[in-house]
């Protein structure tokens, strides 16, 4: 609740700041080189370490010997990249490793020997606004620093979740930083590179918002439309839109079309039976099932395991948790996925799903009118949703 | 500054394959790196960070275990020969559930895949294959993913 309180609360404040501006604009070409020129304190010689994707999208390791403790790259890119520094020695250190934007310009770095993460780069603008992000950042690290050090060396499992539930704090002001840096920089690449890790926590309108204000030159580039699939995949999984159909054999080898269930409620659970937190909630749903199936309108559960690989586990597990609504697999294929194939037929990517459990439910009209995404509070949210369809 | 590579090497490739799937969530980081050991001998190293709170499965799971243990493949490669198995470093942990009478053998933190590999002869290459895992933390399961890696030994 807090969270989506904080979002309004960024979207009311930026959005006085009006539309982005124009993209013809700012639409101008980036070089397609970059030079990369540095020092390390504290040390002349050695090898260092440079790892980055090129123009081709391929992945390089490229190495220079220090001189004097100086060092130069050259390379082909076309688009700010994260890229990864580090200095040769016998023993991985983290201490002298970096990630870093590079971006085609010429840039410079100034180096300490021990502490690379407080290397300070010039020359790419992408790199100072990541690099602002990331001192925010520490400063609400350094605040929590105990309690995090205890969640590393805590051995003990239980310990250690009761740990975490209380560094939800630290979780959330992280989130809420990237968000502020999202609304202050609404054309970054760098908003465009951490929204990818939000795609899962932020509201889709908030998402898509996001996302159009990024503007045409983002929108072009590879990550970009990454960005938009993903988003577009979640919007149909998501409160508002139509169901899309499916239609596959069930556990049983009968023909199920999602399309046959219309006049009646459906509650579409994703599951799989190597998943632990699912298999603790599937006494709860048999409870709600036995509950609510027969109530109003009814409502029909379809089980949606991502169980492709190996069938009799996901046999077992529907027996053994005695599940007495329809099953059906996914449809995944990991050799279309390799290959970056589209697969019509896998019912995850319909709903962009990205975590197991999660329950889409969908009213007697085929519209989604919830999602629920893990086993925590969204499970309460769908609980309350029941009771306020059918009645206590 | 590109012939400066004959180097025990300590970096080397890692390529990350398109999911099709969230790149939201990515709890497990990969680190791929090569030793050399001693004549002809290199140590492979696979090794995975995985974000607090969540875990990775060995790839040896109990009989009543329900998780999809580690898969590590390596592609053939005539040049070169495995010895012995792929061996896990790290602190395992042993779960179980009374309630769901289930096991399972899984990592938090870290953990490296360690393999010995020997070249038949000196000769410049890479070995490549790839790892399938899955993860969870306690609220909810990630679908598996392949990662994919291509190792030079030099």
């Amino acid at each position: 609740m807090n969270k989506i309180f904080m979002i309004s609360a960024f979207l009311i404040l930026f959005h006085s700041f009006g539309q982005p501006p124009n993209d013809s604009k700012i639409e101008q070409q980036y070089p397609a080189t970059f030079h990369l020129r540095g020092k390390v304190a504290g040390r002349n010689d050695g090898i260092i370490f440079l790892n980055y994707t090129n123009l081709q999208s391929k992945r390089i390791n490229d190495s220079c010997k220090l001189v004097n403790g100086s060092f130069s790259f050259k390379g082909d890119i076309n688009q700010p990249t994260m890229a990864y520094m580090q200095l040769k020695e016998e023993k991985r250190n983290e201490l002298n490793s970096v990630s870093f934007f590079l971006e085609p310009s010429v840039m410079s770095v100034k180096l300490q020997f021990n502490a690379f993460r407080n290397a300070r780069f010039s020359g790419s603008k992408t790199q100072n606004e990541y690099a602002k992000l990331n001192d925010s950042k520490n400063v609400i690290e350094k605040k929590y620093q105990k309690q995090l050090d205890s969640l590393r060396t805590e051995k003990d499992h239980d310990k250690n979740a009761e740990i975490r539930e209380r560094l939800a704090p630290y979780f959330s002001e992280m989130d809420q930083e990237d968000y502020e840096f999202f609304g202050k920089h609404p054309q970054s690449y760098v908003t465009m590179f951490v929204m990818r890790f939000h795609v899962v926590d932020l509201p889709l309108d908030s998402l898509e918002m996001f996302y159009d204000r990024l503007g045409a030159r983002l929108h072009q580039t590879n990550d970009g439309k990454n960005l938009a699939e993903e988003i577009q995949k979640l919007r149909g999984g998501s409160p508002g839109s139509m169901a899309k159909n499916f239609s596959v054999k069930d556990i049983n080898g009968s023909m199920l079309n999602l399309s046959d269930f219309k006049g009646k409620y459906v509650l579409l659970d994703f599951w799989a039976s190597w998943c632990v937190p699912c298999r603790k909630g599937n006494p709860h749903l048999k409870e709600m099932y036995a509950k609510y199936k027969n109530m109003g309108k009814g409502i029909e559960f379809i089980g949606v395991s991502d169980d492709d690989s190996k069938p009799d586990a996901w046999y077992k597990a529907v027996e053994k948790d005695g599940l007495p609504w329809r099953h059906v697999l996914r449809g995944l294929d990991m050799q279309k996925i390799l290959k970056g194939e589209h697969n019509e037929s896998d019912i995850s990517e319909k709903f962009g799903i990205h975590s197991l459990p999660t329950k889409i439910l969908i009213d007697p009209d085929g519209k989604i009118i919830g999602r629920y995404g893990d086993a925590g509070d969204e499970g309460e949210a769908m609980n309350k949703k029941f009771a306020e369809i059918f009645g206590e | 500054m590109r012939n400066v590579k004959k180097i025990l090497g300590i970096i080397s490739s890692f390529v990350m394959v398109a999911q099709g799937q969230s790149q939201g969530l990515n709890p497990v980081n990969w680190n791929f790196t090569s030793k050399k050991t001693g004549d002809k001998t290199y140590e492979i190293r696979l090794t995975a960070t995985i974000q607090s709170g969540w875990h990775l499965y060995s790839q040896s799971q109990p009989e009543d275990a329900i998780a999809i243990p580690t898969g590590i493949t390596f592609n053939s490669n005539p040049l070169l020969t495995l010895e012995n198995k792929v061996k896990e470093v790290g602190k395992m942990e042993k779960f179980h559930d009374e309630k769901l009478e289930l096991s399972a053998n899984q990592y938090s933190n870290k953990v490296e895949f360690v393999q010995v590999v020997k070249l038949k002869a000196n000769a410049k290459t890479n070995i490549s294959g790839s790892v399938e895992y899955q993860t969870c933390d306690d609220k909810k399961c990630l679908p598996p993913k392949t990662v994919n890696f291509s190792i030079a030994l030099k």
